[in-house]
Parts: C-alpha cells; structure tokens; sequence
C-alpha cells in the first residue's frame, strides 16, 4: 500500500496553495476533500507539523512524509479519502489549467505565484530582521537565484503588516560622477519613492561635506517622528565597486547610520542585495559585518519535488536526483528545465546525455558565465585547472599549477589565489568543501569543459 | 527570553548582553573629574559600546555630552572647511544649540581666520557661554583622520589648546574631550608639542573575565546542559575576546546543537574549528579575522620587527614589555592579537594562536613583498626600466604575487617587468631560467601525484604518506617506488636553491649573485662585489626565515670564497627532497658548526699559516641508494673535498661506504645501522647495537615483563633490519660479530624466542589495520616499531593507533623527527597520560650544555633536535681532524691531504673535550662510534604542567 508517495502528498499540499494564493474556483468538490482531509489528519500530527502542512508544504521532508503516511496509512477512512481526493486532482481540469498557465521562469517570480518556493528558515530570519529597530539584512547570491523574488516579498510583508515605506534603490542606475552628486541622488530617489516633495536642493548646505548633508536630510526630511519605518532596499551593491570615488565612503556612511541610537534612526531599516563578497575596505568601518546575512542555498530535493508537482511533471524519485546532479540544484536552472519538461520540449531522462549542455536553452546563462571569465583571464585559467579535474583540487594544487601556467602562457598576473576563487564561488561556478575545490554542477562542467577545451 | 548576541556594531543601550567592565568605572570617573581620556583599542573590544554607555551616565548626572563620529563626516573629498564645520554643526547639534545658534553666520564672518583660531573662537563665544553645566565631547574613530585628504593636525592641537588653557582660563575646566580609535598617537600626529595623547588619562578595555561569561550563557541553557563547564570551553577559545564570545555563543546558538555534560570540549571545539578556524578566509564571518590580519601586515616597514615579536610570544619565549619600544608595543596591542599582562607579552587566544600560527607567520614573513626596495626605486626614477624584475627574481616575484592582495602599482610593476623580461634577449638566451621552469612543471606533476595518490589510499589519512608522494604514482609501484625521476642533482655551495619547497626571495636573490661570482672568478674585483651582494641577501634571507640553515651556510661560504686561497671543501650528503624535515635538522647543525669554526679563523692574524675557512657543499643523495653510490663516486672524484659528512639513513650511507673505502674520511651524523664499518668510517652516534641494549633494558630490565612483544619491521632497510637483528642478537644473549650482520635473518632468528612477533611491514600482504587489531585483542604487552626512514610515516600512525585505543608500552626508533611525530600524532589532549607509554629511543639529549640550550631559539625551535646536534659534533670533529693535519698547499695534494684527516680520525688519541662539541664530547670506540653520546628513552609527552 505504498501509493500514497510523497508526490501524490506535496501535489494535494500545493493545490492547497493554488486556492489559498490565487483564488481560483476548482469546483467543489477538491475544497470539500481537501478540507476535510487536512481538518481530520490534523487531530493526529503535532501542531508545528500542521503548521508547516497549511504554510510551507515545499518544506515538507522525508521525516515529515514518513509520519503522515504513517498516519495516513494507519487508518482505513483517510486512506479512502486520499484515494479520492488524488483521483479528483488528477481530472481537475481548472487545476491542470492552471499548472499549464505558468510563465517563462525569467526574472521575478510574482507575488502571488504558487511557484514561489519558500527556503527552510530564510523568509522568517529576514522578516525578523527587517522588523528589528535599525534593523540591517544583507542578501547575498550569485545571479538568477532569486534575490529580487524574495525581496520582493520582503517589501511586500512590511507593508502589508507594518506599514513601512519602501525605497528600492538600484545602484546600476546611480549618479556616480563624484560622492556629493551620487548622495544627492540617492536622497531624491528616495524622496521619490516615499512620496515625499523633492527638496534635496534647497537642503543641501555647501558648507558641509556630502555625507554630513545626507545623514541630515535623513534625519530631518525622511525618518521625522511619527512617520513609519523606511525600509532602504540597496540592490546591485555591486555596481558601484569600481568606482573608487564613492564606494568606501558610501559603506561606511551606510555603517554610521547602522550605529545611530537615537530614536529616529532606530526606524531605518536597510536591505543590501548583492552578488559576491565585498572585502575591500576596512571591515569595521563597512556595513558589512553587522547585521543579519542570508546567502541564498540551492533548492533540496523536497522543494524540487514541490516544483514538479506544480509543473505538473509526473516523475521517479531517480530523476529528481538526476536533475539535482545536472544543475546542482540552482534555483533559475531547475525552473528552466521543469519549464521546458512541462512544455514537453526536453525530457528529464536527457539531462544527463553527454551532449545535453549544447542544448540552446542554457546558452544566455552560460553565456553571461562565459562572459565573466572572459573578462578576467586570471580568472578563466584558474577555472580551466578546475574544469579538467574529476576530483577536487586542493587551493594549493590549484595555486602552484595556476602559477606555472600564466607564467608558461606569458600571461599577466593581477589577482591572487584566494581572490580568484572566491570570485568563482560567487558566480556559483564552484564549492569549496573541506579545502578541496569543485565544480559545483554537471552542466556547467560539460559546458565549461567544452568552452575551455586547450587550455 | 531570547536575545541575539551583537557581534559587529556596538551593543544597543537596553541589551542585556553587555557586560560592564573596569574600563566603565574607569572612564566614568575620569571624565566626571575633567580629566582628558583616550580610549585607543584594537577593533571589536567593545569601544563603542562603552562610549554609549558611558555617555549616558554622565547626561543622567546633569553634564551636556557630544559624541562626534569622524566617519559620519570625513570623505575623500571633502575640504578642510566642510570638515571642521561638519564638527562644529555636530557638537551644536547634540547639545540642543542648533536653533539658538546662527552656525552659518558664524562662520561667514570668521572667514579670514585659521581653523585653529576659529575653533577657540567657538568655544569661548559659544559652547561655554550658553552651556554652563560641563560639556564632554566624546570623538568616535579617530584613525579615520588618517584618510583626510588633508591634515588634520590643527584639530588635535585645538583639543590640546583646550587644556592648556585651564591654567589662564578656569572656565576651560568644564570642557573635555574623550578620544577614541585604533591608532597610535604618532600615526595621527606627528608633532610631540601639539599631540594631546599626553596630556590625557589611557584608559584600557580588558578582555572579560571568565565569570562574567554567565551573561551570555544564560540564553543558551537550552541547548547546554552544564553551563559552567561550557563557559570554561568558550573561554578557553576567546581568552574572553568581547567580539569572538559574542560570535562564539552565537554560533552555538545558531547550531542547536544539544551539549551534554562532558560534552563541552568535543563540541564546542567543533563549532570552533569548523565555522571560526578552517579556512577562515572562506567563511562567512572572516571580517574580524581579516583585520587582525591586514592590520598586522599593512604596516610596511614595521611589519617584520612586529611579526618577529610576535613569533617570539608564539614560541612561548618570554617577551617582556620592556624588551619593545613604546611604538610597537602599541601598534602590536592595536592588532589585538596579544595581550599584556603582568610586564609580558601574551597571545590573546587560542582562536589567534591557531589562525595566525607558527606556519602563517613564517609564510607571511617569506611573503612580505619582497621587491620593496626594487619598487621604490623604480617609482622614484620615473620607471625606469632598470629597476625591473629579471629571471627567477622575477619569478620568485610572481609567485609570491599568486598569494597575496596586491595594490594597483605592484600589478603595474609585475607586468612592466615581465614584459621587459620576455623581450630580453640575454635572459631569453639565459636557459637557467627555463631549466628553472622545467623544473616548476615537473613539481606540478608531483603535486598531481599527490593528488592521485590520496585518492588511491584512501585507506589510511592522506597526510600520512605525504612522503612517499614525492615520487609521482606514474613511475613503477604506486607511491613506494623510488624510481630516478625524482632525483634532483644537487650540488651546491650557493649557487642553486636547495629546498624548494619554500620560496625565499632573499635566498634566490643570494643564489644569483652567488652564482655570478662564481662564473666570473677571473675577475677577482667583480667576483668580490658579488659575493658580498650575496651576503647581503643571504643575510636578510635568514632574516626572513630562521629555522633555514641553508641561507646561513651559503653566507658562510661566501665569506669563506671571498677569503680565496684560504679555504677548504667539506662534503654534507643528506636527503634534500626525500625527506626535507631531516635534512634541514641535519644542517641546521652544520651551520653553527661552520660559522663558528670560521669566525675563530676570522680572528687569526692573515700571515697565520693555520688560518683556513671551511666550505660547506650541500649534496643530495635523495635517500637512494643507487643515488647515493653516483654521489660518492662524484665525491671520490673531486679533489676539492677533502671529507664527508653523511649520509642520512643507513640504506644509502651503507653502498656509499663501499666506494668510499680508504679514499677519504666520512662521519655519519645519522646513519646507525651497525652492519656499516670501514676504517675510514666514524659516527657521532652509537650504532644499532648500543641502542638495542637500552630497548632491552627498557622491556626486560629489573623487574619488568611485557608480556607480548610485537616488533614492526622492514627487512628492505638497513637500519630496521640491523636493529632487529641486534635486539634478537641481545634477546639471545649473542654477542653481535660483524662478520654475520649482512647474513642475519631476523625472521630465521625470531623463531628461537618466546613470546615475540616479527611483523614485516615491507611485504605485499601487510594489512596495517588487522595487525593493529591483532595486537589490539591482547590485554597487554608491548610493540617496538622499527621502521625505517622510507616508512616512518607508517611507524607514527601505529603509534598513534596504539596511544588511542591501549595500555601497550610502545617504544619508537629514531627513523621520524620527534616534531613530527607530534605533529602527526595529533594527540587529543586526554590521551596524553596514555601517550607517556610512548617513548623514543633516541640519543640523549644534554640539558646542561650550552649549545643545546641556547642554539634552539637562534633557529626560532622550542629545541634542537639530536641530529643537529650529533651534525654539530660531526662538524666540529672533521674541523679537529683538519686543523691537527695542517692544512698547507693543500691544493696540489689533496689526496694526500684527505690521508692525513683519515690517519687523524683514526688516531687512538683522537678525541673532543665537552666543551670542544654539543656536551658529550667525542671518543671513538671500537667500531668508530663516538662512545660518549648514549641513548635515552625520551617520553613523546610529559604530563600536562610539568616543565619543558
């Protein structure tokens, strides 16, 4: 009696949240089941377990299975149910609508979107974080894992619940010409977002510095007394890095705020979304090493199981491993494939042909890899070392073997070791486990194997 | 309640995770008196928190406060006038004056005057005219002066003004100032008059004390079972560092790992080790970290006086305070990697000790950037093309650029350098560097042989066998085989680097010029030039790294070439890439030796006849024994030496020994294999037979009986097996003849003694893990590893298996070096008192003596090990032998020459008073051992307290 498996479970789980998130009319008839279902399992499971069934159900592990089939299995009436209930799910035709109705898996995932798939403890560390006084949250990851999804999110839970104001300032379209135009342009955006009259002109004394100038009209036009929280959502830290001019006295302007105690600056609460590890300042001088830090993790297996549930992908446990192992389990890369699964464009048994990684369907992704490495010759020699082991290296090995083969090739040296694997760390290239460095997934080892084939 | 621990920031006022300290009363009290205070602190001591806090109570006490943070106000760009009226808007700001007060026309109308005057002037119409309570201003971060573009030396000499004016001006009494940072006073200003920092009150942040520990750990009673036990844990870790127990008690917060009683060490251990300690620049949380480290290497031209202090604490030598001056004793507290207590320097805690050990600070001090002075010239003179890097200087130069963060300029220098470098013909023309190179490529084929081999023996730890992996897997037997191609031809007075493994700009610097002096001999003034260059760098190259005796050596032999006529060739064969640990203690010896012997010649007057020098060639016989004969036959040949220091393990001293044969006179430091005789043979150690006699005396003496004895052998070595043969021989009470040693067969001969097993570790079918378990299944007994150089690896993981699972009585040879057996045993602290059953039969060592006790700290080592010494001695009985045979034209007659040393040696009156040698002295028996250095069982650990 085994056929109550996990999926027949996270697919009853998730319609549960298609008619929670969007409200969908599925007749009837799952409602009634599903409530009934959920209502009479409830009385045997423990409260946290019934909490993550209505709330999370993609969080659901094989302990968490294991139980509730047990339950489950334990009892003659929910069996029956569950028979039913799967039956009904299975020729729904509302609900296989819309599964079918999913969009490309670009950019943000909407708001309301069942695809969100939530992460372990991540959502509830950052609402915390951001509801604390002075409240300071950094999110790091490397591109396409879903950084802007969950901040969205974020912005959206403190509006809804606290009411905060929020100013999403992305640097990649800031005034960089020197640090008095960038911070004035930064207070107009932000006067901007909040709804708030333009003054910054008129408050701007020439008799202080830029940072002075700033910190005040903070103080005096944006966080006034009685006035919600500001929540400052810096995204693309990193694009202002190489301007020299600006980033280290802005960082540590954004940590001279962070250590504000007086009331009013207890109500600024800031977000800073970036992609790789900043370490070029004086870190106690920087924002960033206080404050909370979530970097984004892969997608585990139970969550890719979620996924193929919405997708309405039918598959073997066997494949979903194979999936992981393909693209290691990066959040954009397994909605791609799904996607295209669900499309019926590629089959899962595919992903580990040899010759898969040519399919056109990674390329912008790759590509845009592709393109960092090309960027920093340094940088695509030490991948091309790591790219040809099967095992993985040592930071040593790596070194000495890098050395020889600049040195061989005539090649300028402009970055060390460590740098430069830190760099490929947070382009998601690599892991690093024990001190042994590896590619951390399939696709980009056949992709960057082929790419950096001779060197 | 749950609270989370504030690691980073300051502690926000109503937190209960602040802990008071001393340093609250102190400057509480200090400022309620008026008095001027500096809190000057390394990073993350809690500063801030204290100013906050401390603020507070003084507003409570009625008195008006400003807290001014130089970094809300300074940038890179900002004029001097933006900045000091940022400064003034502030302190208005804070004391409510902003309304009242018309700040802008204020300064509109003082235009015309300095900062300086226009500072006073704000104070005496302003701040103490409409305050009349005391005003305190606190300066928060004062080190970010140091990034103004413009000096800020008027704004110190105002807050000094401010003082000085007490004496005239009573009503300057009510204001004071509280500085704080993390810089020395002369880093922010330069002029003794003008600094406050000495007219004010130092007040010092402590670490915690342990007991206020319980603040923390209140909240992590769920997951603790024994709070009080886990506390000592975290303390041991912090030293009660505010910052690291704050991370620490979060981390463990965060793990949710439940901690039992006794449970403490392993697991918070654990935590440490995993998410604070290993590749600490690969975590999350390295910011606090990576400023100790930048902080302590961003300091250019102090930084390896500073790191040179530091090892010293590390190596547990006594630094007192005042042995440092007063600069760098603060730039070193400003690190905040030591600590000062009780008139001493002290690590701040075990978390630093093992970041920033032994190894990080050697690495870093051959690391420092190494073409500093080359760079400045090159800045200085426009960039001139002739201040660039070339040839393996160069190259040295680019690997050290692989594993540091460089500047802008350094990339800019490295490139322009290369450049010139590729477009030289004479160095393209120059085939030493790309045999050089050639050389490189095959090291990275070693090191895929290492790789590879882990992989394949998984079965035991990888760095056990770290040797046998200098020979890459691809030639013969994986990983045992000791095939040709990992032989490196070495020959060397200081003209090619020895040990490769470590790169020492100074020393390849050295070889270079060392090597153009000997290529233009001819040219006796360039020659000269040269090699006193090479002196030079050679210098500063064991300044750099000083456990290494090779740079020491090669300045000894420049000084000696540069002597000319007057010196003499010595031989030392030792195992360079075989088994580098060894021969560096080897050579150790040597050099001290020789400089030694050639100072006291320095000293003779030049028309002296006996005055002569000594040269020392390295040679490299890699532990092979085919290599070993090529070597002695080379030897034979070159009528330049007139004797020989080696060979390192009796495999290879044995072999060469036939060639050797009454040509010319060698004594072996090392090699104890009693099979090994000849006439013009000597040792400064005792053979096999001797130290035999003292396993049997330890096993079977009075009253003792070990029950079963279990002997791990190797029949392939000379060593292993003449020791075996000579244990049997004793166990049997046969007297050892010569005439039978190469015949013994110790598996023969084991089967006339009871209650002995013979486990041969070279055979194919050796299963480490089942003999263990074997020996292991007996309640007692005890185990004699005899293992050899080549499988010594292999003898310290049966110790090591051995001291953690039993009472068995193990006795070691001498085929590892005691350091890394230490190393490698790794001993969990509890198994120590076990581990006092592991005993190392080795030469004695001699407390007393002078060479012994003061030699060690000269090489940055907590003690020499016994081959330096008996190579000491070696040394120092060829330098007897030479100078009783009056060395004079020794050039035309060397063969006649290396007779008279052998004719010496063998003398029945040879021989060395203590004081003439490491302490023993040296007199030769029989079999042309030096009958006066015996064998000592030396317990591996002493218990925990007791000294040395």
């Amino acid at each position: 009696m085994d056929f109550i498996t996990p999926i027949t479970w996270a697919m009853i789980l998730l319609t549960t949240k298609v008619i929670e998130k969007s409200g969908e009319n599925l007749g009837d008839k799952i409602p009634e089941l599903l409530g009934k279902f959920i209502t009479s399992i409830s009385q045997h499971l423990k409260p946290e377990l019934n909490e993550k069934i209505r709330r999370t159900p993609e969080l659901l592990n094989e302990q968490d299975y294991k139980i509730i089939r047990g339950v489950v299995e334990g009892d003659p009436k929910l069996l029956e149910d569950v028979q039913k209930l799967s039956v009904e799910l299975k020729s729904n035709v509302q609900l296989v609508k819309i599964v079918e109705n999913f969009t490309y898996p670009n950019g943000v995932v909407p708001i309301n979107s069942p695809f969100y798939i939530r992460h372990d403890d991540i959502e509830s560390r950052c609402q915390k974080a951001i509801t604390e006084a002075s409240g300071l949250l950094r999110i790091q990851a490397s591109l396409q894992m879903g950084k802007t999804s969950l901040l969205e999110r974020l912005t959206q839970y403190s509006q809804e619940n606290f009411n905060y104001r929020v100013a999403r300032i992305d640097l990649r379209l800031a005034e960089t010409q020197n640090l008095d135009l960038f911070l004035q342009w930064l207070c107009r955006q932000i006067c901007k977002q909040s709804n708030l009259p333009n003054n910054v002109k008129e408050q701007w004394d020439l008799n202080e510095g830029a940072k002075q100038n700033c910190t005040d009209f903070i103080e005096n036009y944006i966080l006034k007394k009685d006035t919600p929280p500001l929540l400052l959502c810096i995204d693309n830290l990193q694009g202002i890095y190489k301007y020299d001019k600006i980033f280290d006295d802005f960082f540590t302007l954004l940590r001279s705020w962070y250590e504000k105690q007086d009331a009013n600056w207890s109500s600024l609460r800031m977000i800073f979304l970036h992609v790789s590890y900043v370490d070029t300042i004086d870190q106690n001088k920087s924002p960033f090493n206080v404050g909370e830090v979530v970097r984004l993790p892969y997608f585990t297996k139970n969550q890719v199981q979620a996924l193929t549930v919405l997708y309405g992908i039918d598959c073997q446990d066997e494949q979903i491993v194979s999936l992981i192992q393909f693209c290691g389990g990066h959040p954009f890369l397994i909605r791609l494939v799904l996607y295209e699964v669900a499309h019926k464009r590629i089959l899962l048994q595919d992903l580990l042909k040899s010759d898969h990684h040519k399919n056109s369907l990674y390329s912008e992704h790759l590509k845009i890899l592709l393109l960092s490495l090309e960027r920093e010759r340094n940088l695509k020699e030490a991948m091309a070392i790591i790219i040809q082991s099967d095992i993985p290296l040592s930071i040593s090995y790596i070194r000495s073997t890098l050395l020889t083969k600049l040195k061989n090739k005539n090649l300028e040296i402009n970055s060390d070791c460590n740098t430069l694997l830190m760099k490929l760390t947070d382009l998601g290239l690599i892991k690093l486990n024990d001190d042994k460095v590896e590619v951390t997934n399939q696709l980009y080892k056949s992709y960057f194997r082929d790419q950096l084939r001779g060197y | 309640m749950s609270f989370t621990y504030r690691t980073g920031g300051s502690v926000p006022l109503n937190s209960p995770t602040y802990i008071k300290r001393q340093a609250d009363e102190d400057l509480y009290q200090a400022l309620m008196d008026g008095e001027f205070c500096y809190v000057l602190t390394p990073r993350q001591m809690g500063k801030s928190s204290l100013r906050v806090r401390v603020m507070q109570q003084l507003q409570n006490q009625g008195l008006k406060c400003s807290a001014i943070d130089l970094t809300g106000i300074g940038s890179k760009d900002i004029t001097p006038n933006q900045w000091y009226y940022g400064i003034l808007k502030q302190i208005l700001k804070d004391l409510n004056l902003l309304e009242v007060f018309d700040l802008k026309k204020f300064w509109k109308e003082n235009q015309e005057l300095g900062w300086l005057q226009r500072l006073n002037e704000f104070v005496d119409i302003i701040l103490l005219k409409h305050i009349s309570e005391n005003i305190i201003v606190f300066v928060d971060e004062i080190d970010s002066t140091m990034s103004l573009p413009f000096s800020s030396d008027d704004f110190f000499a105002w807050i000094r003004y401010c003082y000085n004016l007490r004496v005239d001006r009573p009503e300057y009494q009510r204001l004071t100032f509280c500085l704080l940072g993390v810089a020395t006073p002369t880093d922010l200003i330069k002029d003794k008059t003008r600094t406050p920092f000495n007219i004010g009150r130092a007040i010092e942040i402590n670490r915690f004390r342990k007991e206020q520990l319980t603040t923390l750990t209140t909240d992590l009673s769920d997951l603790i079972e024994d709070l009080s036990e886990a506390e000592d844990e975290i303390y041991q870790w912090t030293g009660g560092q505010p910052y690291l127990t704050q991370q620490l008690c979060q981390l463990i917060q965060k793990s949710e790992i439940k901690i039992k009683k006794r449970e403490s060490a392993e697991k918070i251990g654990q935590i440490v080790r995993n998410q604070i300690i290993d590749n600490w620049q690969f975590q999350g949380n390295k910011a606090h970290l990576q400023t100790i480290n930048d902080r302590l290497l961003n300091k250019d031209k102090t930084t390896i006086k500073l790191l040179s202090i530091y090892q010293k604490v590390l190596m547990e030598i006594n630094v007192e305070v005042s042995d440092v001056s007063t600069d760098d004793l603060l730039a070193l507290k400003l690190t905040g990697i030591l600590i000062l207590e009780q008139g001493y320097l002290l690590p701040y805690n075990y978390i630093y000790q093992e970041v920033f050990n032994q190894d990080w600070v050697k690495q870093k001090l051959t690391e420092l950037r190494p073409y500093e002075e080359f760079l400045n010239h090159w800045l200085e003179n426009n960039r001139d093309d002739n201040y660039l890097l070339v040839g393996q200087v160069l190259i040295d130069a680019q690997q050290w650029a692989l594993t540091q963060r460089l500047s802008k300029v350094d990339y800019q220098y490295l490139t322009a350098s290369q450049k010139l470098d590729a477009n030289n013909a004479i160095a393209k023309a120059n085939k030493i560097i790309n045999q050089a190179w050639e050389k490189a490529n095959k090291l990275t084929w070693f090191a895929i042989g290492i790789v590879a081999f882990v992989v394949l023996g998984g079965i035991y730890a990888g760095n056990i066998y770290k040797t046998y992996a200098y020979c890459p897997v691809f030639e013969g037997k994986p990983g045992l085989s000791f095939g040709n191609t990992c032989f490196r031809p070495l020959k060397t007075s200081g003209d090619a680097s020895v040990f490769l493994s470590s790169a020492n700009f100074y020393l390849d610097g050295g070889v270079k010029y060392f090597k153009m002096a000997d290529t233009e001999k001819n040219d006796h003034s360039k020659s000269l030039t040269n090699y006193k260059a090479a002196i030079k760098m050679f210098e500063k190259a064991s300044e750099v790294d000083i456990s290494d005796p090779v740079s020491r050596i090669f300045r000894a032999n420049a000084e000696a070439r540069i002597q000319n006529e007057k010196s003499i060739k010595l031989a030392v064969v030792t195992s360079i890439d075989y088994y580098e640990i060894g021969a560096k203690e080897v050579l150790r010896g040597i050099a001290d030796a020789q400089k030694e012997f050639n100072t006291t010649q320095s000293h003779k007057r030049n028309d002296d006849p006996s005055k002569i020098f000594i040269e020392v060639v390295i040679f490299n016989d890699d532990n092979n024994p085919e290599v070993a004969k090529k070597v002695a036959r080379d030897l034979v040949d070159n009528e330049n030496i007139v004797g020989v220091i080696g060979h390192y393990a009796s495999e290879s001293t044995k072999p060469a020994e036939e060639i050797y044969k009454n040509n010319i006179a060698v004594i072996s430091s090392t090699s104890t294999g009693s099979s090994i005789v000849g006439d013009n043979f000597f040792r400064t150690v005792q053979n096999t037979e001797e130290s035999s006699k003292l396993y049997i005396s330890e096993l079977y003496g009075k009253d003792k009986n070990p029950g079963r004895l279990f002997i791990f052998y190797d029949p392939a070595s000379t060593y292993s097996k003449d020791l075996t043969c000579d244990f049997i021989n004793k166990k049997l009470g046969i007297s050892s003849e010569y005439s039978d040693k190469d015949k013994c067969n110790p598996q023969e001969k084991i089967k006339r003694v009871h209650n002995v097993s013979l486990i041969n570790i070279d055979e194919d079918n050796f299963n480490l893990n089942s003999e263990i378990s074997r020996i292991l299944s007996k309640k007692e007994g005890a185990v004699l590893i005899f293992t050899s150089v080549k499988t010594h690896m292999l003898g310290i993981t049966i110790a090591k298996k051995l001291a953690e699972r039993s009472f068995f009585h193990v006795l070691m040879n001498i085929s590892s070096s005691e350091t890394e057996i230490k190393d490698n045993l790794n001993l969990d602290p509890k198994l120590f008192k076990l581990a006092e059953k592991i005993k190392l039969i080795r030469p004695c060592p001699n407390g007393e003596n002078k060479y012994e006790k003061d030699t060690a700290k000269t090489w940055g080592l907590k003690e020499l090990n016994w081959r330096t010494v008996t190579s000491y001695d070696a040394f120092k009985a060829f330098a007897k032998a030479i100078e009783q045979s009056e060395p004079t034209n020794r050039s035309k007659m060397t063969s006649v020459f290396r007779q008279k040393i052998i004719n010496q040696l063998q003398s029945d009156k040879f021989s060395l008073e203590n004081k003439e040698t490491s302490g023993f002295g040296v007199k030769w028996s029989k079999n042309h051992s030096n009958e006066k250095r015996k064998y000592c069982p030396i317990p591996l650990y002493k218990k925990p307290g007791s000294s040395g």
